[in-house]
C-alpha cells in the first residue's frame, strides 16, 4: 500500500500507547508518498450518557477536549522532525465524526485508523466500504506488540 | 277516594303496629379479629376473610355494612363482626354448631378454621373472639410467571440487550397485566394487585435519589471537583505517589457524598490531563481512582445506591453507616493504597520542580471555580444537608426529607430555572428504581424470596458467622456479575428473614453484611459498578483501552482485600454484640 502516491492522508487518533502504531505508520506513509497529513481526534462522551446528567457529561466533554488537543498535539511533534501535519478536533460519535471528516474532506486518498473494535466496525464498516468502492483507501493498523 | 286513602293509612300503620312484634328476637354483636402472617411471619395484607357457620356463608358486618367477606390489612390485621342469635351463640358454646373462618388469597394455601367454643370471651357489648393464621404459599402459575420475569429481568440487564430501565419496566408492566387478565379468571395467575405493587416501592429511596441528582448537578456546574483535584496536584509538590494517593483519597471522600458516576466523570479527565502532560501512563492514577470512589461509596447511606437501599429498608440513619461502615472503609482504603503501591509504586516518580510549577499554573487556569458566589451557596446548603443528616435519627425522619429541603431550598436561593433543573434528574434511572421494586416485590408476593430465604437460612444452620460470611462474599460475587441494585433489593427480604430467626444476628447485621457485599464487589470487574463502565469508557477514548482481564487483575485482588477486611469487621462487630 505505501507504493501508492497519496496526497492527502488524514490519521484517526485517539492518542495513548494504543495509537502509537496507526500514527507511525500514518506519518511514514506521508513521508514516502510527499503526502500532506492531518491527524484527527474526536471527543466522544457517549460512555458518560447513560450514566450523568447532561452538565455533567458536558464538563466532561470540556475537559476530553483539551485532552484531544494535547493528543493532537503530540501526534503533530511527533510527525515534525519528517512531515508537517494539520489537526482536527470534532466532537460527537467517533464512527459519525470520521465519516463526516472525510465526507467533508472529498481530497483524502488514504484514511489511516487504528484497530477498530467490533462496535466501531459496526458502525464504520460501511462507511469504509464505500469509500474502498470510491477508489479511496482504508489502512487498519494494528498496535505494537507489547 | 277517601276510602282509599284510609285504607292505605291503616294498612301502614298495621305494618308500622305489627313489625316490631314480628321483629327477630335481640342478637349479640360477635366480633372476631386476628392476623394473618406468611410463614416467616411477615403480615399477609389483601387476603379475603369469609366467616361460616355451620358450613354456610355468613354475611358479616363492616362497620354499619354488611359484605361477605372482609380484607385483611397492610399489618397482616382483619377485623369482622356477626350479629348472632342467643340461641346460635348457646349452639356455639356447646359444640354443637360450628363457626368457621376462612383465609384465602392466591399465591397462598386457602386455610379455614373453627373458632374455638372456648375462645369467646363475653364483653360489655358482646362476644369478642381472636384467631389468628399462618398461611402457606403454593407454587402456582403466579409464582413461575414472577420467579421467570424476575431471571429474565436479571438476565437482560446483565447482558445490556435492552436498556435497564426498559427491561425493568417491561417486567413489571407484564406482571400487572398478567394479574389483571389472566388472573381475573383464574386466581392461579394472580400475582400481585396494583395497591401492592404501588406499596412495593420506596419513595424515601426515589426521593433521596431525586434530590441528590439536582443538588450534585448544581453544585458540579462550579468546577469544584476539578479544582479539589488541582489542589490535590499541588498539595503533592510534584511527587507523583504523593499526588496518586490524595487523588484516591479525594476520590474516596468525594464519592462518600456524591454519585460514584459523578466523581469518576468529573475526577478522572483531569488526572488523566495531568498524566497526559507529565508523559505518565494515566492507568496507574485511574484505576486506584475508580476503586476509591466505589470505596468512598460504601461508607455512607448516600454513597451508593445499595446503601440507600438498605438504608431505607432496614431503618437504619445516615450515623448508624457513619458508626458501622466508615470505619472498616478507612481500613479499605489503607489496604487500597498498599496494593496500589504492590501494582504501581516503581513507576511513580519525582517531577522536576520546574516542570511540576509549569504544570500547576495551567492546571490553575484551566480549572479555577466557576461561580464562586454559587459554590458558597451550595456548600451552605450542602452543609446543612449533611447536620440534617446526622440528626435525622433523633427526629425519627426519613433520610429522603433533609435531601428534599436542602433541593427546595438550593432552588429557591439559586432562583434556578425548574424545568432546566429538572433535565437535571436521571429519570430513567429512577423509573428503573420504581419498576424494579415492582418486580421484586412481585415475587416476594408469590413466595419466591420466601423460599430463597429458607435457603440461605438452612445453608447457615442458624450460625451467625456462617451467615455473615455467606451474605458478605455471596453479594459481593454476585455484584461482580449483575446489577447490584436488583441484587441487594432480592436480598434484602432475605436479609430481614435471616436477621429475624439466625440467633444474635437481631442487631440487624447481616444488613451491614449485605451493604458491604454489594458494594465492595463494584471493584471486582468491569461490569460490577457504573463507575468501572465510565472509567473505562473514558480510559478507551484517550488511547488507554482496558480489556475485561486487565481490570479484573487488579480488580479481584482489591475486592478480596477489601472484602477480608471487611469480614473481619464484621466479625469483631458480632463478637461485641
Amino acid at each position: 500500500m505505501e507504493k501508492v502516491a497519496y496526497k492527502n492522508i488524514v490519521c484517526a487518533t485517539r492518542g495513548g500507547e494504543a495509537s502509537r502504531a496507526t500514527e507511525d505508520k500514518a506519518i511514514a506513509i506521508a513521508r514516502q508518498s510527499g503526502a500532506r497529513l492531518a491527524f484527527l481526534y474526536v471527543v466522544d462522551t457517549s460512555f458518560a450518557v447513560e450514566q450523568a446528567t447532561s452538565e455533567v457529561e458536558l464538563a466532561a466533554a470540556t475537559d476530553l477536549h483539551h485532552i484531544g488537543e494535547l493528543i493532537l498535539e503530540r501526534a503533530q511533534q511527533r510527525a515534525a522532525a519528517t512531515v508537517e501535519a494539520a489537526t482536527a478536533l470534532r466532537e460527537g460519535a467517533v464512527s459519525e465524526e470520521i465519516e463526516g471528516y472525510v465526507t467533508e474532506h472529498p481530497e483524502v486518498d488514504l484514511l489511516v485508523v487504528g484497530h477498530l473494535s467490533d462496535e466501531l466496525r459496526r458502525h464504520l464498516g460501511p462507511f469504509l466500504a464505500r469509500l474502498a468502492d470510491g477508489g479511496q483507501h482504508v489502512l487498519e493498523v494494528k498496535p505494537h506488540p507489547e | 277516594m277517601r276510602r282509599l286513602v284510609l285504607g292505605l293509612l291503616a294498612i301502614l300503620a298495621s305494618i308500622l303496629w305489627v313489625a316490631p312484634a314480628a321483629s327477630s328476637p335481640p342478637t349479640i354483636p360477635l366480633t372476631i379479629s386476628g392476623y394473618i402472617v406468611d410463614q416467616h411471619r411477615e403480615p399477609v395484607a389483601e387476603a379475603t376473610v369469609r366467616l361460616f357457620l355451620n358450613g354456610q356463608p355468613q354475611e358479616i358486618k363492616i362497620g354499619e355494612k354488611q359484605a361477605e367477606a372482609t380484607r385483611s390489612l397492610s399489618d397482616g390485621s382483619y377485623h369482622l363482626s356477626l350479629p348472632l342469635a342467643q340461641a346460635e351463640v348457646e349452639a356455639i358454646q356447646r359444640g354443637e354448631s360450628r363457626l368457621e373462618i376462612e383465609v384465602l388469597k392466591p399465591t397462598y394455601v386457602t386455610l379455614r378454621q373453627t373458632v374455638p367454643a372456648a375462645s369467646l370471651a363475653a364483653g360489655s357489648d358482646g362476644l369478642y373472639a381472636s384467631l389468628d393464621f399462618t398461611l402457606a404459599h403454593i407454587r402456582n402459575a403466579a409464582f413461575w410467571i414472577a420467579t421467570i420475569v424476575l431471571i429474565a429481568t436479571y438476565v437482560l440487564i446483565s447482558t445490556e440487550k435492552l436498556h435497564r430501565t426498559v427491561v425493568a419496566l417491561l417486567g413489571a408492566a407484564f406482571l400487572l397485566f398478567v394479574t389483571y387478565t389472566l388472573g381475573t379468571f383464574n386466581q392461579d395467575f394472580f400475582i400481585l394487585s396494583f395497591a401492592k405493587a404501588i406499596h412495593y416501592i420506596d419513595f424515601n429511596v426515589i426521593f433521596l435519589l431525586m434530590a441528590l441528582m439536582i443538588m450534585v448537578t448544581i453544585t458540579a456546574r462550579t468546577g469544584v471537583l476539578q479544582w479539589l483535584a488541582v489542589r490535590a496536584y499541588a498539595l503533592a509538590g510534584g511527587n507523583e505517589w504523593t499526588m496518586a494517593v490524595l487523588f484516591v483519597v479525594a476520590a474516596a471522600v468525594l464519592s462518600a457524598f456524591l454519585p460514584n458516576v459523578t466523581v469518576v466523570i468529573l475526577m478522572v479527565p483531569v488526572t488523566v490531563e495531568i498524566a497526559f502532560i507529565l508523559k505518565i501512563n494515566p492507568l496507574p492514577l485511574l484505576l486506584p481512582e475508580v476503586f476509591a470512589a466505589n470505596l468512598g461509596g460504601t461508607a455512607t447511606l448516600i454513597g451508593d445506591p445499595p446503601n440507600l437501599l438498605v438504608g431505607s429498608f432496614a431503618n437504619f440513619t445516615f450515623v448508624d453507616f457513619l458508626i458501622n461502615m466508615a470505619p472498616a472503609v478507612v481500613l479499605t482504603m489503607v489496604a487500597l493504597i498498599a496494593l496500589m503501591w504492590l501494582f504501581y509504586g516503581r513507576q511513580f516518580r519525582r517531577v522536576p520542580a520546574e516542570e511540576a510549577a509549569a504544570l500547576l499554573a495551567e492546571l490553575k487556569e484551566r480549572h479555577q471555580i466557576a461561580d464562586p458566589a454559587l459554590l458558597r451557596k451550595c456548600l451552605l446548603v450542602g452543609g446543612a444537608v449533611i447536620v440534617l443528616f446526622i440528626v435525622q435519627g433523633f427526629f425519627q425522619m426519613e433520610v429522603s426529607i433533609p435531601a428534599l429541603i436542602g433541593m427546595a431550598v438550593l432552588l429557591a436561593w439559586t432562583r434556578s430555572d425548574i424545568v432546566k433543573e429538572l433535565e437535571a434528574v436521571e429519570w430513567p434511572s429512577l423509573i428503573f428504581f420504581i419498576m424494579l421494586f415492582i418486580v421484586v416485590g412481585a415475587v416476594e408476593e408469590v413466595g419466591l424470596i420466601q423460599a430463597l430465604a429458607d435457603w440461605v437460612n438452612a445453608l447457615a444452620g442458624g450460625s451467625l458467622v456462617v451467615a455473615i460470611l455467606l451474605v458478605l462474599w455471596v453479594s459481593a460475587f454476585a455484584s461482580m456479575l449483575v446489577d447490584n441494585i436488583p441484587f441487594t433489593l432480592t436480598m434484602l427480604p432475605v436479609v430481614a428473614f435471616l436477621t429475624a430467626t439466625v440467633p444474635g444476628a437481631q442487631g440487624k447485621i447481616l444488613y451491614w453484611a449485605l451493604a458491604f457485599g454489594a458494594c465492595l464487589g463494584g471493584n471486582g470487574t468491569i461490569v460490577a459498578a457504573s463507575a468501572n463502565i465510565v472509567a473505562v469508557g473514558l480510559a478507551e477514548r484517550v488511547g488507554y483501552p482496558i480489556t475485561f482481564n486487565e481490570f479484573l487483575k487488579k480488580g479481584l485482588p482489591v475486592t478480596i482485600a477489601t472484602l477480608l477486611i471487611a469480614t473481619v469487621w464484621l466479625l469483631g462487630m458480632a463478637m461485641l454484640r
